[in-house]
């Protein structure tokens, strides 16, 4: 890997590439060829930070480092340095055998923008965009502090991907940054495209449902959770940040419920685990009860479940699963229309799907008032990577509630909360604080407390 | 490897065997009711099942025209019970779900010629019928109740319930008698009451109780509806209800006591081998309604009378129903023994086999204590 320079080579490869720029200056004694890639930099520095001072550089004896007082002037000993300095948008200077490296980079980026995935109602609006440096510059303005450090990591065998983690010293756990560093470092992948291929990468559990590391767009979010212990890790050219480690519990917390006062947002936040517990539970315990337990609805609910069942042709274990897969088919569908046409999908799968498969007689309105209920619930999951894996679990409840009923779903919900006990999210307890019990922890889980005044943060 | 191998073969097994319980809801007979009688001319048992039907429960849109009932009643006649059970999928496409049975109503003709223990032994006996499931009696017969057209209500079986839960409204109304409650009171070897309905021109009526004795499990009589009061003190199970004072017993009536609450104590002395017993209610009432409308309630002492009268009242129900299981029935289906079992334990195991005997030729005194602590927002009259 680590060649030795060989300028010439440098030199040829480089000018066989139409988008590489190269510059030829002669210098009293010797050429200095001037190379960049005009897409990534920034034009106008280059001619007036490097080239005019050449130009009109008195002393040419002196080395050429001299000539540059402004500018951080590297050094580059390594031919891979090289090319990742070219591509992060440097320009190089060569000087007879030695390779010099300023920073010109000008990258293309959208201007910063509310992340349109995680809506709050409250609380700053800025969101991540796709260039690190300005993530960087995001997170620094929410929060100052003197602790907060960043390490820097490049990844990649084809593509280089500058990743940087942040954390705040004193805080985070040794262990914790050891074991982020580890997985970073021992990520071997041609090119990442994205955070959430780089979660995938450094999780350990690939065959859970559930994310082991959180994601987000926003910088408050990352902040807290910074202040709260955790490692943050940033990918360029991605706007979703990683955190870690992750619970269950973390994954339910939303800007919106520090943001306004502790009661309600309680009430909230407690409503947003039972819609989770109904989209998952809903659909299956309805299968359940009106394909076994008939004994278990009240008298007056079961004649009118089975006067509107009468008719349909379709056993309502079918009838579940069809409309779980309408929904699932309509929500894709939404995702991926452009936004113009994206309520016609709704208008489709409302009046279309839901009243006229009532009216003729394939549904029965219960079985449509369950699913849709169901999965509005789900939407109240802000992350959407739980959500998915909520809904992949309430169609594997849907099943062992039509094999075996209630007994069934039981042993359903057995095997999840199982695996959830089981599973860990670097070394920290996925369901913490509820197994293992840390009372104290509570204080910001099913129920966010009053946040303690006179400068206590939340523990 | 080898652990995936088994973890996916060990759910397998549970998945693998599913299904072979399911049955879809519409597919289900539901019953909400349950008629027991005897059928003279086959010298049968005669079972009712009412049935559900969903499809003719009328629906907000079409409830203006009339549609025919939504229940269907299907009665057969067999040995067991259970063979008629069986046999009702000869008639019905549905099997019958007793997981929703609301009420069960025998006849009298049924329990004069069958034993009440051996008449309930599938509905114990059975999972899928609840413990909780009201009996009802009648002396009638049962199909002409379950084929009455239910006011307010879509099954007359669960309009025969639904009038058993106004017993806080009135003491007339007896309170529920479940099928568990059965089987111990049989278990208990003590004779009962079962709840009364009749057929009052073409409505379901709740009326009085029969009388269930234990040696012989037998019906041996019925207690009217005027009387159910007195049983209803004695039961201690008076929660609310009225007394009616004529003008016979209070000047210028006639007065309507609303009861508010009321507590039986019972007292037993046994002297030698002669048990007494002493029933103290107290009754807490308000005025509710006074056709005397001359009466100054301002003036203290005014309700003495009025208490007196309604003392008077109460005792002369209890020592009627008293009177009627001493000397008529000879029998104590009023479960005074339970008094007599906890507060003379010694006495009672050694006259327990005697107790038939003992009761007719016991002494009861009836102690009535009634208050009126209020008599209402407004008063007319009251001579300024």
């Amino acid at each position: 890997m680590d060649q030795m320079l060989d300028i010439g080579q440098i030199l040829r490869e480089k000018e066989k590439n139409h988008h590489v720029t190269m510059k030829k200056l002669e210098l009293e004694s010797h050429p200095v060829h001037v190379i960049y890639i005009p897409a990534i930099t920034d034009t106008k520095q280059v001619q007036d930070a490097i080239l005019l001072p050449l130009q009109e550089w008195k002393h040419k004896e002196s080395p050429l480092p001299h000539a540059f007082s402004a500018e951080p002037l590297l050094q580059l000993e390594k031919k891979n340095d090289v090319d990742r300095y070219l591509l992060d948008g440097f320009t190089l200077l060569i000087e007879q055998d030695t390779v010099y490296a300023i920073d010109t980079a000008q990258f293309a980026y959208r201007s910063i923008q509310e992340p349109v995935s995680e809506m709050t109602l409250r609380g700053s609006r800025d969101g991540f965009i796709e260039s690190l440096e300005q993530n960087v510059a995001l997170l620094r303005v929410h929060l100052r502090s003197t602790d907060l450090k960043f390490e820097e990591f490049t990844i990649g065998t084809r593509s280089f991907t500058n990743v940087s983690i942040a954390y705040i010293d004193r805080t985070v756990n040794e262990d914790l940054l050891k074991d982020v560093r580890d997985r970073i470092n021992a990520v071997q992948e041609d090119y990442i495209p994205d955070g959430g291929v780089m979660e995938q990468l450094i999780e350990k559990n690939n065959y859970s449902l559930f994310p082991e590391i959180q994601e987000t767009e926003r910088p408050t979010k990352v902040s807290s959770a910074l202040v709260e212990g955790k490692v943050a890790i940033f990918v360029e050219g991605s706007p979703s940040v990683l955190l870690a480690p992750t619970t269950l519990n973390s994954l339910f917390q939303q800007a919106d419920d520090y943001n306004f006062k502790w009661i309600p947002a309680s009430l909230i936040r407690l409503m947003r685990f039972m819609a989770a517990f109904f989209s998952v539970m809903l659909p299956s315990v309805y299968i359940s009860l009106i394909s076994y337990h008939h004994g278990l609805i009240p008298t007056d609910l079961a004649i009118s479940i089975a006067k509107t069942r009468e008719g349909v042709p379709i056993p309502s274990f079918m009838e579940a699963l069809i409309m779980q897969l309408t929904i699932e088919t309509l929500r894709e569908a939404g995702i991926r229309l452009p936004k113009p046409i994206g309520p016609a999908v709704s208008i489709v799968g409302a009046i279309v799907l839901g009243e006229a498969a009532v009216t003729a007689g394939i549904v029965s309105p219960l079985m449509v008032i369950v699913v849709s209920f169901a999965a509005i619930c789900s939407f109240t999951i802000a992350d959407y990577a739980l959500s998915l894996a909520l809904r992949t679990i309430s169609f594997v409840m849907l099943f062992a509630a039509a094999f075996l009923g209630i007994y069934g779903l039981i042993l359903a919900v057995f095997i999840v909360s199982i695996h959830l006990v089981h599973l860990q999210s670097f070394s920290v307890p996925y369901l913490e604080p509820f197994t293992p019990f840390y009372v104290k922890r509570w204080k910001d889980s099913l129920i966010r407390f009053k946040l303690k005044k006179g400068g206590g943060r939340i523990e | 490897m080898p652990r995936k191998v088994f973890f996916t073969s060990w759910i397998l097994l549970f998945v693998l065997t599913g299904c072979w319980d399911i049955k879809e809801i519409e597919d289900v007979g539901i019953v909400t009711g349950m008629g027991l009688d005897f059928n003279e001319e086959t010298d049968e048992l005669t079972m009712i099942n009412q049935y559900v039907v969903p499809a003719r429960i009328p629906t907000q849109q079409s409830s203006s025209q009339h549609q025919s009932d939504p229940y269907q009643n299907i009665s057969q006649s067999g040995k067991t019970f259970f063979e008629i059970i069986r046999n009702n999928s000869l008639e019905s496409n549905r099997p019958p779900n007793y997981t929703h049975l609301k009420s069960i109503l025998a006849s009298t003709a049924l329990f004069e010629k069958e034993r009440a223990d051996q008449v309930i032994d599938l509905f114990i006996r059975d999972h899928e019928f609840r413990r909780t499931t009201p009996v009802y009696l009648t002396r009638g017969p049962v199909l002409d109740i379950l084929n009455t057209e239910p006011a307010k209500e879509l099954f007359p079986s669960i309009q025969i319930k639904s009038l058993s839960e106004n017993f806080q409204k009135n003491n007339q109304n007896p309170t529920n008698l479940s099928i568990g409650d059965m089987s111990q009171l049989i278990s208990e070897d003590k004779s009962f009451l079962i709840p009364g309905i009749t057929l009052n021109e073409g409505n379901i009526k709740s009326s009085g109780a029969g009388i269930i004795e234990a040696e012989s499990s037998n019906y041996v009589g019925w207690i009217d509806v005027e009387d159910m009061e007195g049983v209803r003190y004695i039961h201690n199970t008076v929660q609310g209800g009225f007394i009616y004072l004529d003008e016979e017993m209070v000047q210028e009536g006639p007065i309507i006591l609303e009861i508010k609450g009321s507590k039986t104590k019972f007292q037993t002395k046994v002297t030698g081998d002669e048990p007494e017993m002493t029933l103290q209610i107290a009754t807490s009432t308000v005025l509710a309604e006074d056709w005397g409308t001359g009466r100054d309630v301002y003036k203290a002492g005014w309700k003495k009378e009025i208490e007196e009268a309604s003392n008077n009242v109460i005792q002369g129900k209890v020592e009627r129903v008293l009177k009627i299981a001493q000397q008529e029935y000879r029998i104590d289906f009023l479960d005074i023994s339970k008094w007599i079992q906890i507060h003379e334990p010694k006495y009672w195991k050694e006259h327990e086999k005697e107790w038939n005997e003992i009761f007719p030729d016991m002494n009861f005194n009836v102690e009535v204590t009634t208050e009126i602590t209020d008599f209402g927002t407004q008063n007319f009259n009251t001579e300024e």
